[in-house]
């Protein structure tokens, strides 16, 4: 499908028209926090803000029902849970949070088995993703692989002042193109290379700095001296995990009677001490500087093993919701600078390959 | 799409006490016709709807695909759950999940098997399949060590492990109580491979017990001249899913129900948690 152009003033007329593809979700101010929220009569999108909770709960939900169980006269019966789930759009969701659903699918979709409901979830959902013309104080994207005008989702938006280039990026971004049929006009070649070079000027508007490598990590992991300073102030509030676009940890738990009942997949957080804690008492991180290890390891080092891609998406939730101030920015330096100290020369900091 | 949580009824058919604590459950599916499907040292997740679901070996024969064991220890809330359950009552599993014992490349091998406590858990299913194929595999020598004698677990089958060819049984408790009659060794289980006539250059080497009692054992292996890619042990942690992806089990980038619960020697080495480190 050609790229199209979207008049400013026509936006809310498309937002109109996506309600019969399903339920529109889109940024939101809400009074303390700022969220992704169904749009219906007298909830305005705000496409101004970067949301404080990321749209991974629309997709991935915090309390999922797995399944629900009975004890009748003909015994234990065991039932596939959940409600129909309908088509829905996430609308204004920006390039990092898009992208996080790709790590997300890497982690829920592997091959031993597909997490049902997400999976489920994630193919019944449109993502709209609107490229950032102004990027944040602690987003970093760039450091970890994204763009802030980075074409992932299903249809890609950027706002050019007056009008909105729009460009489908899969079969079902197509679809909810078409729907705003008439409201479209061809972008033209100078449009294009507008948005080429505005791709350009974006990407190199986010810092990027240098971060350590699978094998940085790998060496560092023994370095306890180097993990209890960096955890030193951490609380093991957990903030940071249920914060992030890309965190999905999570535990089963029961809530009924023998007799009936339901079992939910619910958010949990590796931050916390009872999460490795096996029954008989053993617990592998007890201390909380192995617990964030074992998170900035996972982000960092296993899940590029596992999946090849980084399990971060640069877009600073977990900077600024910390209590504490904990910025993983630093952390990545300082472990890039760790292991430049112990096994080559500054000089090699710069030019760092981080799947190297 | 397939809800890989759902879990099937299955009927406890018998109990067995092994221990004050420990008792072994037989089990049959109420629908599922097929059987469970499955290779020694696997798991099966085990559900108590409404108290919650936990990770536990199968210890019966793979061999035996309509009925399947397995041997629960008291330990905590879901088992003390489990203990109270009688036969007749029913539990959910699905399952089974996990790497097991590498069982093909032990066809025509001698098997060193070497378990502390209930740790002999997984191994039984192995031991089961090499009495009941003697002849697709080498000698066995089961080495197996525990507190006391009282918490031995499957002593009703050393009989039948005794009396199968060329298949030897060790055992060894840390602690004889006063007045009890203990014939066999004292001490750690380690001791117990100077009785070991197998030749570590045709054999494989199974263990499953505490992490501290494993890293004694593989270095006690590799001075005997085991090869490193020749000896495996089963790994224990908290798990839900089973599937890789509620992240607790975690060893480094490997997953222990997917990656494991049996690794080679070398992917434990490979890990950077030194876990079983075995410097010589």
């Amino acid at each position: 499908m050609q790229a199209k152009i979207l008049k400013t003033e026509n936006l809310q007329a498309w937002l109109d028209k996506l309600a019969s593809y399903g339920e529109v979700y889109a940024p939101v101010k809400g009074k303390d926090t700022s969220s992704f929220e169904r749009v219906n009569a007298g909830v305005m999108p705000d496409f101004s803000i970067r949301t404080d909770v990321p749209p991974k709960g629309l997709i991935f939900r915090q309390a999922e029902k797995i399944l629900a169980y009975t004890v009748g006269e003909d015994g234990l019966e065991i039932k596939r849970a959940g409600e129909e789930i309908s088509n829905r759009i996430i609308f204004g969701i920006r390039p990092c949070d898009s992208r996080a659903f790709d790590i997300l699918d890497a982690a829920l979709l592997n091959p031993y088995a597909s997490e049902y409901s997400y999976s489920v979830m994630r193919e019944r959902t449109v993502l709209i993703t609107l490229a950032c013309n102004e990027p944040g104080q602690t987003c970093f994207c760039t450091t970890v692989d994204g763009s802030p005008a980075g074409k992932v989702g299903n249809v890609w938006i950027i706002d050019l002042g007056d009008r909105y280039y729009v460009e489908a990026l899969s079969p079902s971004g197509e679809q909810v193109v078409m729907l705003g049929e008439g409201l479209f006009m061809d972008a033209t070649e100078d449009d294009k290379l507008l948005v080429q070079h505005k791709e350009r000027e974006l990407f190199k508007a986010v810092s990027r700095f240098p971060a350590p490598t699978v094998g940085d990590l790998n060496r560092i992991f023994d370095d306890e001296d180097f993990w209890k300073r960096l955890a030193d102030k951490c609380l093991s509030c957990g903030m940071c995990t249920f914060l992030c676009p890309t965190c999905h940890c999570y535990e089963i738990k029961d809530e009924g009677n023998p007799k009936s009942g339901d079992r939910y997949r619910i958010w949990d957080s590796c931050m916390f001490s009872n999460f490795t804690l096996a029954a008989g008492g053993h617990n592998p991180r007890v201390e909380h500087w192995k617990r964030l290890r074992q998170r900035m390891m996972h982000k960092f080092s296993y899940f590029i093993e596992n999946s090849g891609v980084i399990g971060c998406v640069g877009c600073g939730r977990c900077i600024r919701s910390c209590p504490v101030a904990f910025d993983v920015r630093e952390f990545l330096r300082d472990a890039a600078l760790v292991c430049t100290a112990t096994v080559g020369s500054i000089d090699g900091l710069l030019d760092r390959d981080r799947t190297a | 799409m397939k809800n890989p949580y759902i879990a099937h009824p299955a009927i406890i058919t018998n109990i067995r006490q092994e221990t004050a604590e420990t008792k072994t459950y037989t089990l049959e599916f109420t629908k599922q016709k097929r059987g469970l499907v499955f290779i020694p040292g696997q798991f099966n997740m085990i559900s108590l709807l409404g108290f919650g679901e936990g990770p536990f070996s199968i210890t019966s024969s793979p061999l035996r695909k309509e009925i399947f064991e397995h041997t629960i220890r008291l330990v905590g809330s879901l088992t003390g759950q489990i203990n109270r359950l009688n036969v007749g009552d029913i539990v959910g599993i699905r399952g089974p999940y996990g790497s097991g014992w590498p069982v093909g490349l032990a066809k025509n091998k001698d098997l060193l098997i070497i378990a502390g406590g209930v740790g002999l858990a997984p191994l039984r299913g192995l031991i089961d399949m090499a009495i009941e194929q003697r002849n697709g595999f080498g000698e066995v020598e089961i080495m197996y060590g525990s507190r006391k004698p009282e918490n031995l677990i499957f002593t009703s089958d050393y009989d039948n492990w005794r009396s199968a060819p060329n298949i030897r049984l060790f055992l060894t408790v840390d602690e004889v109580p006063k007045g009890i009659e203990w014939p066999y060794g004292q001490g750690v289980v380690t001791n117990l491979l100077k009785f070991s006539k197998i030749n570590p250059a045709n054999a494989l080497a199974f263990i499953c017990g505490p992490e501290i009692m494993m890293r004694f054992i593989v270095r006690s292996l590799l001075i005997r001249e085991f090869a490193e890619k020749n000896i495996f042990v089963s790994m224990e942690r908290r798990m839900e899913c089973g599937m890789a992806k509620c992240g607790r089990c975690m060893i480094g980038p490997k997953y222990v129900c997917t990656d494991g619960p049996v690794f080679s020697y070398p992917e434990v080495k490979a890990l950077p948690h030194n876990l079983l480190a075995a410097s010589l």
